[in-house]
């Protein structure tokens, strides 16, 4: 990323933003299963981002973004009240079948522990390979591992909907 | 379900999620937080070559945006406050013996006991995890490192730890110390530097005093430990919802628990003996303007009289989802005073400490003060301590 001269970072920061954000967003909803909090897990992520933006900028900022606001995700819910883990999601399910296997996975995703959730987007929404997975989250691939076979166990038995055989693939075997 | 369908249905499942901030607020929350940062450091040097002890102010250069008047909330009204209370712009620190919690240990405890701890201080690193030994404030203004226990941090079946140093870990009266480890609760004697291990089953996390009992316990149990004979025993009673009772109660005292979210919030009130549930009520809105309302509790509640003080999201006249700190009425569940700390701050933000002297409130205000006063009653907010990065318990009820 080029420098300008009297450049303080803004421009850049802000175009790294404009082009993240939406990702960045959508997967911190999934992580704490709240657009609110998702939105302020965001900003604090950011905040710290920017704060740090004339070391990070040259590196790589979406990784260091993203550290942030997993790691954040899973520390941050261990210094609250967890009421969180037995709310509903306002949302209701609509008469379509993929509406109500979305809502079966919001609400399922919702009731697992903050890092296997982290673990869970991150492999699955964010793509991320199980190292990467780990050094996102600063622990061992053996964490992951076991995190995200705990995690999909314990989707099979909150969803067991996920796995019926009526438009999706029979069982529930996800590759891991 | 496969692979690629988990993920289809993940990225169904977030896809109408849309960003409301633009995308250099954050930017502009950085400059504010640098100039805030500049300013402290200055207003300390400034302190330190005066000699220090004197009231001053802080005010950063730029300030948070202006606020929308509101005709039923009064700014900083030092008699008779109104319900809904804000922060002052401009805010006051006063000398006071909490102001050196963060001071750098000079003796250890097992050589120099306290009389009376003031509060417990541990810093921590970016990743919340607790970076060097526990702190002890005497007070006699002397901070001793707690180097007769290691402590380690409580770890859930899911992987999850948290710190062992939280608020309420300490005894009001400033003599013990209590800590939920994997096992045990530890009890140190922070007069004689002794400890004390209670073997407990299960998961243990949270630490609340009650009287001279410690209440020890996580997700699915609490156990009430007595100080002096360390006998325990189950007591039905939410060590995530209960409130630290107040001190001067005594020991058959009600406990009360908060709990739930928006219309679902309740107030019970619990026998001290067993937890037996006595009475059960929703949390009411008092005297609030219709426009603000309380969503949900964190951090832990304190009990002083019939008032339940405990950090909130509320929703004000600006937004749902503001950061705010309630005091309630214990006997009817009705709020009776609300800090509005508004939307610019980080989440979780003011975590309630526990009473003072006074009928003060003392609570994290980042960051205006990483530690400071409220009067409910007048809507007085002093500053105690400029920053506080990291865990922190006050011999406060």
């Amino acid at each position: 990323m080029a420098r300008a001269a009297g450049d303080d970072g803004r421009d850049g920061y802000v175009s790294f933003v404009e082009s993240h954000q939406h990702r960045l967003l959508r997967a911190a909803y999934l992580v704490c299963g709240n657009r609110h909090q998702a939105e302020d897990l965001l900003q604090d992520a950011l905040l710290k981002l920017a704060l740090r933006w004339p070391s990070v900028r040259e590196g790589d900022p979406a990784a260091y973004v993203r550290s942030i606001l997993y790691r954040d995700a899973v520390s941050w819910w261990r210094r609250r009240r967890r009421e969180w883990l037995s709310a509903r999601t306002p949302d209701q399910a609509g008469a379509d079948r993929d509406d109500a296997l979305r809502l079966a996975l919001r609400e399922a995703l919702v009731r697992l522990p903050p890092r296997q959730r982290a673990v869970v987007v991150l492999r699955y929404y964010e793509d991320l390979t199980e190292a990467a997975t780990a050094e996102v989250l600063g622990v061992s691939v053996g964490t992951v591992k076991s995190q995200c076979h705990a995690a999909l166990r314990r989707l099979r038995e909150l969803a067991p909907e996920l796995g019926r055989d009526d438009g999706l693939a029979s069982g529930m075997e996800v590759t891991q | 379900m496969r692979e690629e369908e988990l993920r289809r249905l993940l990225t169904v499942a977030a896809e109408d999620v849309r960003p409301s901030h633009p995308a250099g607020t954050a930017w502009e929350r950085a400059r504010r937080v640098r100039h805030t940062r500049r300013a402290v450091g200055a207003a300390a040097l400034a302190v330190a070559l005066a000699g220090g002890g004197t009231v001053f102010a802080l005010r950063p250069p730029v300030g948070p945006p202006p606020i929308v008047a509101d005709p039923s909330v009064t700014d900083l009204t030092p008699t008779h406050a109104p319900p809904v209370q804000r922060p002052p712009a401009t805010l006051a620190f006063r000398a006071d013996p909490l102001a050196r919690l963060t001071d750098p240990a000079t003796a250890p405890l097992s050589r120099e006991p306290v009389r009376r701890a003031l509060a417990l201080y541990q810093p921590v690193d970016a990743e919340y995890r607790a970076d060097g030994p526990v702190r002890v404030l005497g007070d006699d203004g002397v901070v001793r490192s707690l180097d007769v226990v290691d402590l380690e941090p409580t770890r859930d079946a899911g992987g999850n730890e948290a710190p062992a140093l939280k608020p309420g870990v300490l005894s009001p009266d400033g003599r013990t110390a209590a800590f939920a480890q994997t096992g045990e609760l530890v009890l140190v004697d922070l007069t004689t530097a002794g400890v004390r291990r209670v073997p407990l089953d299960g998961y243990l996390e949270l630490v609340v005093w009650a009287g001279d009992r410690v209440l020890v316990g996580g997700d699915d149990r609490t156990y009430a430990v007595d100080r002096s004979s360390g006998a325990a025993a189950r007591i039905d009673v939410s060590a995530w919802d209960v409130s630290a009772p107040d001190p001067a109660a005594g020991r058959e005292a009600a406990l009360v628990e908060l709990s739930g979210m928006r219309d679902g919030l309740t107030l019970r009130s619990r026998s001290a003996g067993d937890g037996a549930l006595r009475t059960e009520q929703r949390v009411g809105q008092g005297d609030l303007p219709a426009s603000y309302r309380v969503n949900e509790f964190y951090g832990r509640g304190w009990l002083r009289g019939d008032r339940v003080a405990r950090a909130a999201w509320i929703t004000s006249r600006e937004i749902d989802g503001a950061e705010g700190v309630a005091v309630l009425d214990a006997r009817t569940g009705a709020v009776a005073h609300l800090l509005d700390l508004g939307r610019d701050r980080t989440k979780g933000c003011c975590e309630v400490l526990g009473w003072a002297e006074g009928g003060t409130v003392l609570l994290r205000l980042a960051p205006d003060a990483g530690l400071a006063r409220w009067d409910p009653e007048t809507g007085e907010i002093t500053g105690v301590l400029r920053e506080l990065q990291g865990l922190v318990s006050l011999a406060a009820g």
